[in-house]
């Protein structure tokens, strides 16, 4: 078990007026080789939740675990945690700060004390992890890419302490949707390639949903899906849409056709899944 | 129905007069008319925000003209009165929201215009009406979603009896309900109050609610037409970096496959109402 939640418990502010209670009874097992989405709407505690996986926020009560070792314990390297936990923020690209590619994406290795022939290897490793050129991209300024690059070294950045998890928080927003698909892609890659555990924070259904192997669904503090996308838009379509998360329009119109009283699997993600569930349907029929 | 805003070979490059000169927009051409809905689709870098700050003199043409309503946009004693006609509305709510309270944030415009208080008055609990936004008139706006921020900024746009409604991706930063709840106040203004809105989009299921949608590519109109006709050219929108619904894209497939299908279908009712035929 790589990363282990018990009856974890989130309050802001607690013991102020504002106090509230952010996250609640999270019981949560994750492995190191997963690929996971975590939904939610705004405000369910999402970001709240992915903040401490790495000891950035310490709960209120209940307990954390990484590899076996309790976060809450007096005396517990997070510095450690947090390489082996990489955590790509919101809108990484507002964190660049350095003057050339090179620079941003050695400065996280260089802070480790690397010696500088490793430190290179590193960067050059992981602008190529994310598909960006050493050569075309090592002496540019981060703030003359476009959106999609800039979040791609923003990702480099993390990817080039190695860390043995990568979380990230909506990597797709504001993307258009080439940008989006491409980060996706990228992602998906580092995952089957690397066997680098992901946990992929959105709203994003969709594109989140035949991505991932497993989908957590949040909602106010709570987890209260857990499970394959498939398996969940089929049982949980009716939650989903209470909550304000939506369908993909595929999986929306296999449950409108159920509720006209047709036979079809309703679990469906894509329109490549949809494609066939119908025709499979319409043969049947034939028969 | 009458040509309101008419762009006429509209160009424009930045840094037009030093080295690294971009041209964003090409040779535009375009005719929106009174009470149209029309969505703009495009990749990013497309053009589409340098179209948008064209409409209310927030750029000016480097060459070609805009006429809102008759007034070229680039007869400066004209501006105020464009920018009045012409609300826009940002992506960011929190970068357009300054006052402390919500009813406070939508008089701002109001006072700027010279707009006596009784009116004024009037007009914020009308315009908070509209966005379904009255019951949080004393709302500090920090404390609203993002939907509901969106709205307010709706609300101070409409307020100073805006005709055109500018909305620059402005469900981008919102999750599946806010951008439901602007979408609907949208569709409310221009089939209720008759405002004319230009629709600044990635998501093309929102773009398949407009009565027109125009897809720009490297600063030209690459495709322009009624969702339908757009929606359906499945090549052209990836080649242009763009989504398809899904529920066309399945229409089409599903069509090629010998299925008698209306490769047409935009909403997901319509495609249900087909399949029920067959399934």
């Amino acid at each position: 078990m790589f990363i282990h939640l018990e009856n974890m418990y989130f309050t802001y502010s607690l013991g102020m007026p504002f106090e509230t209670e952010v996250l609640k009874n999270i019981n949560l097992k994750i492995d190191k080789d997963e690929f996971i989405g975590l939904i939610g709407h705004t405000g369910c505690g999402k970001t709240t939740l992915i903040q401490h996986f790495n000891g950035l926020l310490t709960p209120t009560s209940g307990k954390i675990y990484v590899e076996g070792v309790d976060l809450s314990k007096k005396g517990v390297n997070l510095k450690l945690v947090r390489q082996k936990i990489g955590l790509v923020f919101q809108y990484p690209e507002n964190q660049l700060f350095e003057e050339t590619i090179d620079q941003e994406v050695s400065f996280g290795p260089r802070k480790l004390g690397l010696p500088e022939g490793k430190i290179k290897k590193r960067v050059r490793e992981a602008l190529k992890m994310v598909d960006l050129d050493y050569s075309l991209y090592a002496e540019r300024s981060p703030f003359s890419l476009s959106g999609g690059e800039m979040r791609r070294v923003a990702l480099a950045s993390i990817l080039s302490i190695r860390p043995k998890m990568l979380i990230l928080d909506e990597p797709t927003a504001n993307l258009d949707p080439r940008g989006r698909d491409n980060i996706l892609y990228e992602i998906k890659k580092i995952h089957n390639n690397f066997g680098m555990g992901v946990v992929l924070v959105s709203h994003n259904m969709e594109k989140v949903a035949e991505t991932v192997d497993r989908l957590l669904v949040m909602h106010r503090g709570e987890i209260i899906i857990d499970g394959a996308p498939r398996d969940i838009f089929e049982k949980n379509a009716n939650d989903l849409v209470e909550m304000g998360l939506g369908l993909p329009q595929v999986t929306e119109c296999m449950h409108k056709l159920k509720a006209k009283g047709k036979d079809v699997y309703a679990g469906v993600l894509t329109v490549d899944d949809a494609e066939k569930e119908v025709l499979k349907k319409i043969k049947t029929l034939k028969r | 129905m009458s040509i309101l805003i008419k762009i006429k070979n509209l160009n424009h490059v930045y840094n037009y007069h030093k080295k690294d000169q971009i041209k964003a927009l090409d040779s535009i051409n375009l005719e929106i008319k009174n009470g149209d809905f029309v969505s703009i689709i495009g990749s990013n870098g497309s053009g589409k925000s340098t179209l948008a700050k064209h409409l209310n003199c927030l750029l000016l043409p480097t060459t070609g003209d805009i006429r809102v309503d008759k007034m070229n946009t680039k007869n400066k004693s004209k501006t105020w009165e464009i920018r009045r006609k012409v609300g826009m509305v940002f992506q960011n709510p929190d970068n357009q929201i300054i006052a402390t309270t919500v009813e406070d944030d939508i008089a701002f415009g109001l006072e700027n215009v010279g707009i006596k208080t009784k009116l004024m008055r009037e007009r914020v609990d009308w315009a908070l009406e509209i966005v379904e936004m009255k019951e949080y008139k004393k709302s500090e706006p920090h404390l609203l979603s993002g939907g509901q921020k969106q709205r307010v900024a709706i609300a101070g746009a409409i307020a100073l009896y805006s005709s055109y409604l500018v909305l620059d991706e402005p469900t981008a930063m919102l999750d599946p309900r806010g951008r439901k709840e602007v979408m609907d106040i949208v569709k409310k203004l221009n089939r209720e109050e008759n405002i004319t809105i230009i629709y600044i989009t990635h998501l093309m299921e929102e773009a398949a609610e407009s009565s027109r949608v125009i897809a720009l590519n490297k600063g030209k109109i690459a495709l322009e037409g009624k969702p339908e006709e757009v929606f359906t050219q499945i090549e052209a929108l990836k080649e242009l970096r763009l989504d398809v619904p899904q529920i066309t894209e399945l229409a089409l497939r599903l069509n090629k496959r010998g299925i008698n299908i209306s490769p047409h279908i935009l909403k997901v009712e319509d495609m249900v109402e087909s399949l029920c035929l067959y399934i």
